[in-house]
């Protein structure tokens, strides 16, 4: 708690005046209302995740009963499992082996397992990489991103992938090197991001640009008064970014080329390219994934194939995931929804949009309540990791969407935090060094100055999602 | 473009900068770094009720705001797609002495997110063509899709079709040729169709003419890098797959390009930041079939190749740096009549 006192207490604190005593007698009042908050604050507690069966997972309602089928080969390739010289090989970088291995609780298309899955795959099959320092039984499966180029001074942002097929009995020959680390966080040169959930995607992509902006547009007062703005991130085409911590995916489509080879080192149609090109590890054709031309003379099982090939599948997957379903409402949790409103996270985690028409019926006018409204806001100092991306900088994170956070296990980008309370006290940070004041702050001393039976209200509500 | 534009009853007026016998031209705004389409639907019998307005392009123009791209040929893209970024390094990296010598550099065009070359584009800010293709339907055409599903311009009464407009068949059933054409969406099927287009048949048997060794000697070919090999690649040249490995189909493609971007100084810059690429530099355009072509340079600003080499040339000013290619047209310009003549017949036969 002092951590947190003293920076709060330093804003406080300014130069006497001609109103000296009357700002003073303001300075007292406002430090015993801190007192309290501290105290209050202390007793919200998280109750953990959501016990019971998943509520996220399933296929969106009103599919066709084509689609339905579909649903079950597009998430087997979801599911399936690289290795270094199957068509969809596995490495020479990868970070797993399959999308769902980390996509995983609490069903596939989640996000990271209580016990970390990376454990079982680091030195498969013979595989001869260590294990990076921050990958612990108990930690979130992270990415490992380097804000800087070597200089230490260039942005850049890349992903440094975990591990090699080096080693393994599949990739003879390969001697591919992981990157030092040590090094890198010696050099201040490494930050992380952990899997986020891919429920009810394909609705988030769906709806309009016009919708976001306007949303932005609204309350902008209130807004202005806590110290709330944020903006969009706009993709080369010219329509809003919202995948991804700072919103810097247009698509599932081009989000799933992206990671397809970053994360497994699969190239594809959208990402030809092996990341790691250590010569004796490269070990198929490119690109991996691809059209079948001659899905005939192969005589593949259309079904599972075609257009199986993972760049429309892969999407055509997190499109067809039905949104999280929240547990029904109580008087607690309902009060705390009302507070969630009135202290104002909801000008930020916008309860919901609805998508426009489209192509697909059953993604066509669906309310999606994704407590998001797809901005990226700046967070302070204290959750900066110094990552450009797109117009995204390096304080400014996409309000993430709190759809099943109810059975969320890690918190933040970086999966800091299992506790609720503590990711949500994350969010205020003073100004310090190059960034300013987190937005949120103005909302967490909103928080923080509730009564305890309300923050637990909030916190409750929260974990009914 | 005068053929379309009034198409159906449009009601669009033809910007100044089309002319029937210039280049098509894309405009971009410097201020957003943004294609801003040059129509609408609005007017047309089959657009009812859209009254969507053209972008203001004479205030943009008047502002210094105004700045143009001409079509890239896609000859033999396929194979530009898959060559290897350690390929494309080690070129860079080769003949340092005699590069800085003429004060050549150059740099790819990176990627932060997994740190892949770019190689698409007039300043390769594009990884593949599947994405390429994607993103030119959207804004070339507003052809919503998979990639890009929301409509640029969602203005009421101009949004007639549900999005995306292009997307998976998933109600294609017959997997079989050649319905399962049409179960992909049109992005792949056109990216597919430039996959498949084969590399520029030049007129001339390369590395034997007079002109080639002047082209090599003067130090066009630094950066106009006569060829590369591609790696493996699982689309064969027949069209079909290479999935049941081993199959060894690497092809030496001839596009004279280093795939690099390099600066060229404040007479071609045009403020455009793309990726890494910032206002004044350029990706080495390949310049196989430029025997053929109507149009150079990134604008599209002369038919005439010798006026194209010539605008390589440029000093430095406050904003810029000089253009990298300077030392080499000096070169160009010293050389005699007749072996400059030599290497325009070059370049007209590939």
């Amino acid at each position: 708690m002092r951590s947190k006192l003293n920076p709060q207490w330093n804003t406080r604190m300014r130069p006497f005046t001609r109103a000296g005593m009357k700002r003073l007698a303001l300075i007292v009042a406002l430090c015993c209302a801190y007192a309290m908050v501290v105290w209050a604050q202390s007793q919200a507690v998280d109750p953990g995740p959501r016990s019971g069966p998943a509520a996220a997972g399933g296929k969106i309602a009103g599919m066709t009963a084509n689609q339905s089928t579909e649903f079950i080969s597009f998430k087997s390739l979801f599911g399936e499992v690289n290795d270094p010289t199957q068509p969809f090989g596995l490495g020479p970088g990868f970070d797993s082996i399959s999308c769902s291995n980390c996509h995983a609780f609490p069903a596939t298309g989640g996000s990271s397992p209580a016990s970390n899955p990376l454990l079982n795959v680091y030195q498969l099959n013979g595989a001869t990489n260590t294990l990076p320092f921050f990958i612990t039984s108990s930690a979130p499966v992270v990415v490992a991103r380097s804000p800087f180029q070597a200089d230490g001074v260039t942005s850049d942002g890349h992903v440094n992938q975990l591990f090699t097929i080096a080693g393994r009995s599949d990739a003879a020959g390969c001697t591919a090197v992981q990157p030092d680390f040590a090094s890198l966080a010696a050099a201040n040169n490494l930050i992380f991001r952990q899997t986020t959930p891919v429920f009810g995607s394909g609705l988030m992509e769906l709806i309009q640009n016009s919708d976001i902006i306007a949303n932005m547009n609204a309350n902008v007062t209130l807004k202005q008064s806590l110290g709330i703005s944020g903006h969009t991130n706009i993709a080369r085409d010219g329509t809003i970014m919202r995948f991804g911590w700072k919103a810097q995916a247009r698509s599932l489509a081009l989000f799933s080329g992206e990671a397809y080879n970053i994360e497994e080192g699969v190239t594809s149609e959208l990402s030809p390219n092996e990341i790691n090109q250590t010569p004796g590890c490269v070990i198929n054709a490119f690109p991996e994934d691809h059209t079948f031309f001659d899905l005939l003379a192969d005589n593949l099982p259309p079904a599972s194939e075609y257009p199986g090939e993972p760049p429309s599948s892969l999407p055509n997957f997190m499109r067809f995931l039905a949104a999280p379903t929240p547990v029904k409402p109580n008087a607690d949790t309902t009060n705390g929804q009302t507070q969630f409103n009135n202290i104002g996270c909801v000008l930020c985690h916008t309860t919901s949009f609805t998508t426009p028409a489209t192509s697909v019926a059953a993604l066509s006018k669906i309310t999606a309540n994704l407590f998001s409204d797809l901005l990226v806001h700046h967070m302070g100092s204290c959750l900066a990791d110094n990552v450009l991306q797109g117009s995204a900088q390096g304080d400014e994170f996409r309000s993430a969407p709190l759809w099943g956070i109810g059975q969320r296990l890690f918190f933040l980008h970086d999966g800091r935090t299992s506790d609720i309370v503590q990711a949500i006290e994350a969010h205020s940070c003073a100004a310090s060094g190059k960034y300013g004041p987190s937005e949120a702050n103005a909302v967490i001393t909103s928080f923080n100055a509730l009564s305890q039976t309300n923050q637990q209200a909030i916190v409750d509500f929260l974990r009914s999602l | 473009l005068f053929t379309i534009y009034t198409l159906n009853g449009a009601t669009n007026k033809m910007p100044s900068f089309e002319t029937s016998g210039g280049p098509v031209l894309v405009p971009m705004f410097v201020s957003d770094g943004m294609v801003h389409q040059l129509f609408t639907v609005t007017g047309r019998t089959d657009a009812s009720g859209c009254t969507l307005s053209q972008p203001d392009f004479t205030t943009a123009a008047a502002a210094g705001n105004l700045v143009f791209r001409q079509p890239i040929p896609l000859f033999g893209d396929g194979f530009i797609d898959i060559i290897r970024d350690s390929d494309i390094l080690a070129n860079l990296n080769s003949n340092l002495a005699s590069k800085q010598a003429l004060g050549i550099g150059g740099r790819p065009n990176i990627n932060h997110a997994d740190n892949l070359i770019m190689r698409f584009g007039w300043k390769a800010g594009v990884k593949s063509l599947l994405e390429m293709a994607a993103l030119e339907a959207q804004i070339h055409k507003g052809v919503t899709n998979d990639f890009f599903p929301n409509e640029l311009d969602e203005t009421a009464g101009c949004v007639f079709n549900p999005v995306p407009e292009d997307g998976n068949n998933y109600d294609v059933t017959d997997r079989t040729q050649p319905a399962r054409d049409q179960f992909a969406d049109d992005v792949h099927n056109a990216a597919n169709f430039t996959r498949l287009l084969d590399q520029p048949v030049p007129a001339v048997a390369l590395g034997t003419s007079v002109g080639q060794t002047q082209f090599n000697n003067v130090g066009c070919v630094l950066c106009h890098t006569q060829s590369f090999t591609t790696p493996n690649s699982t689309t064969l040249a027949n069209g079909f797959n290479c999935r049941k490995g081993p199959c060894s189909n690497p092809v030496t493609i001839n596009p004279f390009s280093d795939f690099v971007l390099h600066h060229m100084g404040p007479c071609l810059a045009d403020g455009i930041v793309d990726g890494d690429a910032q206002g004044d530099e350029w990706r080495t355009a390949p310049l196989w079939n430029v025997g053929q072509r109507g149009f150079f340079l990134h604008d599209g600003r002369t038919r005439d190749i010798v006026a194209a080499i010539q605008a390589h040339s440029c000093a430095g000013n406050a904003t810029y740096p000089p253009s990298e290619a300077n030392a080499v047209i000096a070169n160009f310009n010293a050389l005699t009549a007749a072996n400059q003549q030599a290497l325009v017949n070059f370049l007209r036969k590939l």
